[in-house]
């Protein structure tokens, strides 16, 4: 072992920018969310334009979340941390880097612009026409040369454990996103799927499982590994746990697509592989939450005084419950109440919000004071705030599609005692209407926090630090 | 003739194969001759810093 005695040179002014674009595109993904909940309840915000209709809004959400927010977040934190702990530069430097961000952002908002004029593959979370698809294909391997050729010139022997999963995620992303978008253009925007019927929809599922499995699990799982041990100031929890957990993710997670398709024209042998893989992914889903929680034994009290402990602990718990649930929804008879229902999206939101975005969160309120060299963020006391309204509205959101959902599934079932279907779809969408009102209001909490965020990063940035800030440093554990 | 073993051998069996990989990996990590070495690389996120710049 070593001691860091020369300074490494790290290129950290494409970090910075990666971070401040992962924060903007977080709020304006966060604002369409919650624009197209209140849709729902209020269909008379569909505008009667076709540009802003559900339809076309909501893979701008989803895309703007998972690919816009949650993409620059990985692209943040993995070129921030991949460089830390090899204790080298980044590959290609600061050129690369830019290479890579612009044509991101730009990707982004070609993207989004196709949604809205109506454009769509048609397969959920891979909407991008043909031409944009290879424009990512790009974007990706340099993206991949930039991470490998860091890792490829390290100072330090050994791979971190965070740097296996963000090269799992990288790896992966590449083969779903390559395999999903196989495709004939017709035309400049049209293509045509190769595959057809239940193949498109298992190649479909196949990505889009693992989209959640390697892009949404295994790339923030990277960010746990660097963060939760940095700002805890401790080791990780068992290393040797970390190895088991990486590799038992690595196995069962690529099998679990089939689970979206209980009960479809997918041949039956191939739904029960897809239930059963899910089922075990509770062994690594709890190793991993394991590691995280306990990474902080000895030092419990920072959950207490260290707001932005608070955020990354709490994501690794919402990891544990929603990837607890995960696996429960994808058994078979579960999964014929729960599938189709608002179920599903309460358990998506439980996962992207609870645990991607609180550990985003995390990652972010430590790296920023970092990269702009502030000892500390503007004002903890913010952070906290912007926890407890964040916290507040999932768990509105959640529980008002956990209600929602079983109550949906469990209409859609009911027979009256002449064998006919008690409920129209129609008073299934009225019963729902009171949940649809309670989730929209937990995501405006949700990015009312956002924006408490925005404002102490921008405090933060500019060097102003509240009074506060110093009282909660000094009575810290530090 | 390797075809024919990859078809014959390799791929009715690949869940036993994949299993014995997995098995593989768990004895080295929790092999107790390892665990100083593997542990101590749980630090490494702790030795990065360049504060002092």
């Amino acid at each position: 072992m070593s001691i860091n005695t020369e300074a490494t040179p790290y290129c950290e002014d494409v970090i910075k920018k990666f971070t401040l674009a992962a924060v903007f595109w977080g709020v304006v993904g966060f604002l369409a969310g919650d624009f197209i909940a209140w849709q729902l309840a209020f269909p008379v915000l569909n505008l009667d334009l076709e540009w802003t209709s559900f339809g076309r809004l909501r893979p701008v959400h989803t895309s703007a979340v998972i690919f816009a927010f949650g993409g620059n977040v990985l692209f943040s934190t993995s070129l921030y941390i991949v460089q830390r702990t090899s204790r080298a530069s980044l590959f290609g430097g600061n050129g690369l880097g830019n290479f890579i961000f612009f044509n991101f952002q730009a990707l982004i908002v070609v993207a989004a612009l196709t949604y809205v004029l109506g454009f769509s593959q048609g397969q959920e979370y891979a909407e991008p026409e043909w031409w944009i698809d290879l424009w990512l294909t790009v974007i990706w391997v340099a993206y991949l040369i930039a991470f490998a050729g860091t890792i490829m010139k390290r100072k330090e022997p050994h791979i971190y454990v965070a740097n296996w999963f963000f090269f799992a995620m990288i790896l992966t992303i590449a083969m779903l996103h390559l395999g999903n978008n196989i495709a004939v253009p017709v035309s400049f925007m049209k293509s045509y799927n190769v595959f057809g019927g239940v193949q498109n929809a298992m190649t479909q599922w196949w990505y889009g499982h693992n989209a959640v499995g390697f892009f949404l699990t295994a790339g923030f799982l990277g960010i746990m590994y660097y963060f939760v041990p940095k700002r805890a100031e401790r080791p990780v929890y068992s290393y040797r746990l970390s190895i088991v957990h990486f590799w038992a993710l690595i196995f069962l997670y690529i099998w679990a697509g089939p689970h979206h398709l209980h009960y479809t024209a997918l041949p039956d042998w191939a739904q029960t592989l897809g239930m059963t893989f899910s089922v075990m992914l509770w062994m690594p889903s709890w190793g991993g939450m394991i590691n995280g929680l306990m990474t902080l034994s000895g030092a419990w009290d920072k959950l207490r005084t260290d707001p932005v402990m608070r955020f990354l602990v709490s994501s690794v718990a919402f990891y544990g419950m929603s990837t607890f649930e995960g696996p429960m929804m994808s058994i078979k008879a579960v999964n014929s109440l729960s599938h189709y229902t608002d179920w599903g999206i309460g358990h998506v939101h439980s996962g992207a919000l609870g645990w991607v975005a609180f550990v985003s969160f995390g990652a972010l309120y430590f790296l920023v004071p970092k990269l702009w060299g502030r000892k500390e963020l503007y004002s903890l006391k913010l952070v906290g705030v912007h926890f407890w309204i964040a916290t507040i509205g999932i768990v509105l959101y959640i529980t008002a599609m956990w209600i929602s959902g079983i109550m949906q599934g469990l209409m859609w079932r009911a027979y009256d005692n002449l064998g006919f279907l008690q409920y129209s779809f129609i008073e299934t969408v009225e019963a729902m209407r009171p949940y649809y009102i309670i989730r929209a209001i937990g995501g405006l909490l949700f990015v009312a926090g956002s924006l408490v965020m925005v404002y102490n990063i921008i405090k933060t940035i500019k060097g102003d630090v509240a009074d506060e800030a110093y009282a909660s440093a000094a009575s810290g554990a530090r | 003739m390797l075809v024919a073993f990859v078809d014959n051998v390799l791929r009715p069996f690949w869940v036993l194969w994949v299993i014995m990989v997995f098995t593989g990996i768990v004895f080295y990590a929790y092999r107790p001759k390892n665990k100083d070495r593997l542990e101590e690389y749980g630090s490494i996120p702790l030795k990065d810093d360049n504060e002092e710049r």
